[in-house]
């Protein structure tokens, strides 16, 4: 599948496309929700400040997971897991030219679910203390994360192919426990510690989330690129023991 | 084969240019540092009363070439764990070859006053250091400043007793500071003699607005006066010394609050009244004169009360008891008090302007038309049917596109026109003048906040204001901190650096300077009928002024910079003090809420655009796009 396919599909796809809508309502609902009320002398008063911006960014984070492992397991296209794996195992398409397809068209569709968001979180800046470095900061870090689910579920397509309970198990959980990982074990790698961190005067803490998103993007799409070679020299060898009991 | 002509060096020579050479090419310092000699006076004669601002004069000797150092000044207070509360300075200065530089500070002197530290570097190397502790020079006692060559009035520490126990120090004339609050500390000033040295300019003005600021400066007479007006006091002086006369029986009883005459034969100061009252006399030579400054006095003693018989007379002390009556309220209150105190938003002034502000958070419903507006230009590119489908290339345009467009929007509509989210200041102050004195003390206080982190400067025009900062703390659950400032003190500006900022947390700073105030305002009032003349000398225009007598406001309205005005009222005529404007009304009222408006003398109320003094807060812009408000009172000659 080109990108040039795969741009059609997901634009063009209504189930695709409305898993957009629910992104982009559940932000709205998260903005209208956390919204500052009332003047800013009960704030100032209280010494609260609003934290809309974080929570915003935080729900963003969560929707931008879930829709990224989503996406990446090909959940909302048709019959996919037979394409890839059929693509893998039959066509002479090489493996990296299909990881490195699946890549960048992942990367493309991040970057449109990235524009889709902004608005909410451009909207929740000011209130909520941060500025245009932040929001930078914010929507890189998500759109990573997110990418990094999405290498997360293709290679749960890769692994588990079709078994829908099974590979929703192990892909929720698989990306529950790495968040939960990173937030607990090690806070400095982890991005809803980073976007908590971002309004609060710390302005590089999105970098060690950020290149670590990336780098677990790269690995897992490395992952599922050795998973579809396996799948490749199995299909092969099963291909030539057939011949040769055909030949015998 | 040697040069023709060149002596050829010896095989010794050789050798020696061979030993010597690592040293003869090693590379050689331009300059060695200097060591520079440092030593610090602190107070007055090493008494400082805690709780005030006191002087600090350093002393660099160089003994080196002439070298550009800077100077820091540390002083810290509390024991707290991290960087301990306090206040630093640094200033550029030149220290001339083998020449001694003397530089004055003002520092803040707090109850639990810890250490005092200076350090001068020239080029990032470090070439003195002095460092002291202060707990042995604090004084919770009132303090009398001597200016006398011999020690002529320690018969003073009598007077306060031990209720009120009372100091009396002699600093030399060259230690007395160059800034009013240097003498923040001190009671009175009572000058005998100057030695036949003269006072700097500088001094003079520093006396004389300290004086404005609640002061009580003392000249005291006999063959001492005259040396009063060549040492540099002649414009301070409530009379003119123009020579001595021999009295007997001097009638100071009524000033004194004795009943008997002074007895024997006194030198008294020939004199004539400029400024003042004349409190008492004998047969036309003014005795006793006092001179309202401000909200101080200058007091003229036309005898020497420190030599007989004036030393052994019992009404002497009773007449020191009536100048000295009354501790004198110090720069900003009290300053430095312990923490936990008020921090800027539970400031009365502060929070008036806060009460009373429009500032709010963006409206819900400005918040629905957006998100409603973007989701209903979203929806039917996202939820299009399948027989409106567009192309994947054409909707992903015009998905990007809507985005940017809602971005933009966002922006423009949360971010510049219902809430700027930079730094928003309040700012409020009260001037405080008597009409004649030509100065007004000003006390001013500025609070910022922001909805973001990050770190602000503030820049004052002016050297001489005292600051004093609020405690903060970053978040409800914090504890209270005093924070440490930091000043960067140039020729006639000030900077505080590195005023950090939390989310939503206000901070405050409060000062107080002494400023030239032209304004003049003459009442009088007589039954049924108020006349009052006021003449705005000022740069800027008076606003919303009324003639305030015995609580009661005559409005005048706006008196132009420059303009003169005259204006009779029936007294029935008469307002009840107030304002229409919320704003002034809620100052108004935190301003003058303690006050007793009947008992206060007739005077001028109006209302300046702040700042009064020259701050400048990098990026801050008015809260609600309003000024900041002055409250300025003239009391009435």
């Amino acid at each position: 599948m080109s990108i040039r396919d795969a741009t059609h599909i997901y634009l063009t796809d209504a189930r695709t496309l409305r898993a957009c809508l629910y992104l982009a309502a559940a932000l709205a609902l998260a903005l209208l929700v956390v919204w500052p009320r009332g003047p800013l002398e009960a704030a100032l008063r209280s010494g609260q400040a609003p934290d809309t911006f974080t929570v915003v960014a935080i729900c963003f984070l969560v929707s931008a997971l879930y829709l990224g492992a989503r996406f990446g397991a090909e959940d909302y296209s048709t019959d996919p897991s037979v394409q890839l794996r059929e693509l893998a195992a039959l066509t002479p398409v090489s493996i990296l030219s299909l990881v490195a397809g699946r890549f960048a068209f992942g990367v493309l569709h991040t970057i449109l679910l990235m524009l889709l968001g902004a608005p909410f979180l451009v909207a929740a800046m000011a209130v909520g203390g941060a500025g245009v470095p932040e929001l930078l900061q914010a929507l890189g870090l998500v759109g990573l994360a997110s990418l990094a689910a999405r290498m997360a579920g293709f290679l749960a397509l890769a692994v588990v192919g079709t078994r829908r309970p099974l590979r929703d198990i192990v892909l929720t959980s698989g990306v529950t426990a790495a968040a939960a990982a990173a937030f607990f074990l090690s806070p400095a790698q982890s991005s809803f510690h980073a976007l908590a961190a971002l309004v609060r005067g710390h302005p590089h803490v999105a970098a060690l989330p950020a290149a670590a998103n990336a780098a677990a993007a790269a690995l897992l799409a490395a992952a599922a690129g050795g998973v579809l070679a396996v799948v490749r020299v199995r299909a092969r060898a099963r291909a030539r023991g057939q011949g040769g009991g055909e030949r015998g | 084969m040697g040069f023709r002509g060149l002596p050829t060096p010896s095989v010794p020579t050789l050798i020696l240019l061979a030993a010597l050479a690592p040293a003869l090419l090693a590379p050689v310092p331009a300059r060695a540092a200097a060591e520079v000699r440092v030593d610090a006076l602190v107070g007055f004669n090493g008494t400082a009363r805690e709780g005030r601002f006191t002087p600090v004069i350093l002393s660099i000797e160089n003994p080196g070439g002439r070298i550009r150092a800077q100077v820091a000044l540390s002083v810290s207070w509390g024991a707290r764990g991290g960087v301990p509360p306090g206040w630093s300075v640094t200033r550029d200065t030149v220290l001339d070859a083998g020449a001694t530089r003397r530089l004055s500070f003002i520092i803040p002197f707090p109850r639990d006053v810890y250490t005092l530290q200076a350090v001068v570097r020239s080029q990032a190397t470090e070439l003195g250091r002095f460092q002291a502790d202060l707990r042995p020079l604090a004084t919770p006692n009132r303090i009398v400043a001597g200016i006398s060559s011999d020690l002529s009035f320690d018969g003073l520490s009598v007077i306060g007793g031990s209720a009120s126990p009372l100091r009396v120090v002699y600093p030399r004339l060259d230690d007395l500071p160059q800034g009013w609050a240097g003498y923040d500390g001190v009671d009175a000033v009572v000058v005998h003699d100057t030695y036949f040295q003269q006072l700097r300019t500088d001094q003079v003005d520093a006396l004389e607005r300290w004086v404005v600021t609640g002061g009580v400066l003392v000249f005291t007479g006999g063959a001492a006066a005259l040396q009063h007006e060549p040492a540099g006091f002649g414009r301070l002086l409530p009379v003119r010394v123009s020579g001595l006369v021999q009295r007997s029986g001097l009638p100071v009883a009524a000033a004194a609050g004795s009943e008997r005459r002074m007895p024997g034969r006194v030198e008294v100061a020939q004199s004539t009244v400029l400024q003042g009252t004349v409190l008492a006399s004998d047969g036309g030579l003014p005795v006793v004169v006092r001179r309202q400054l401000g909200r101080g006095a200058v007091w003229f003693l036309a005898f020497d009360p420190s030599v007989p018989p004036a030393s052994a007379w019992d009404g002497t002390l009773s007449m020191w008891r009536t100048i000295l009556e009354g501790d004198r309220v110090p720069a900003l209150g009290a300053a430095y008090r312990s923490l936990p105190a008020e921090s800027a938003i539970q400031d009365p002034w502060i929070a008036a302007l806060l009460d009373s502000g429009p500032a709010s958070f963006p409206p819900v419903p400005a918040l629905l038309a957006f998100v409603g507006g973007y989701l209903a230009l979203l929806v039917p590119l996202l939820a299009a049917r399948r027989q409106r489908r567009l192309k994947g290339r054409v909707r992903l345009l015009l998905l990007g596109a809507l985005s940017v467009c809602a971005c933009l929007a966002a922006w423009v509509v949360f971010d510049r026109l219902l809430f700027r989210p930079g730094l928003q200041v309040v700012d409020a102050a009260m001037v405080d003048a008597r009409s004649g004195d030509g100065l007004a003390v000003v006390t001013e206080k500025v609070a910022w906040f922001s909805a973001s982190t990050g770190t602000v400067e503030l820049r004052l025009g002016s050297t001489g204001a005292v600051v004093q900062a609020a405690p903060w703390r970053a978040r409800p659950d914090s504890p209270w901190v005093q924070p440490h400032l930091d000043v960067d003190l140039g020729a006639s500006t000030a900077v505080l650096r590195g005023l950090d900022l939390e989310r939503m947390v206000p901070r405050l700073l409060a000062f107080q300077d002494v400023v030239a105030f032209p304004v003049s305002v003459h009442v009088q009032a007589d039954p049924g009928r108020i006349e009052a003349a006021v003449t705005n000398g000022e740069a800027q225009t008076l606003l919303g002024c009324s003639v305030m007598v015995s609580g009661r406001a005559y409005p005048l309205g706006d008196i132009a910079a420059g303009a003169s005005l005259r204006k009779t009222f029936d007294e029935s005529a008469a307002l009840v003090a107030g304002e229409a404007d919320r704003r002034r009304a809620a100052l108004f009222k935190a301003l003058e809420g303690e006050e007793d408006p009947a008992g206060r003398p007739p005077r001028l109320v109006g209302w300046l655009a702040g700042p009064v003094l020259p701050l400048a807060l990098g990026g801050a812009r008015p809260l609600g796009d309003e000024p900041g408000l002055a409250l300025v009172s003239v009391e009435s000659e």
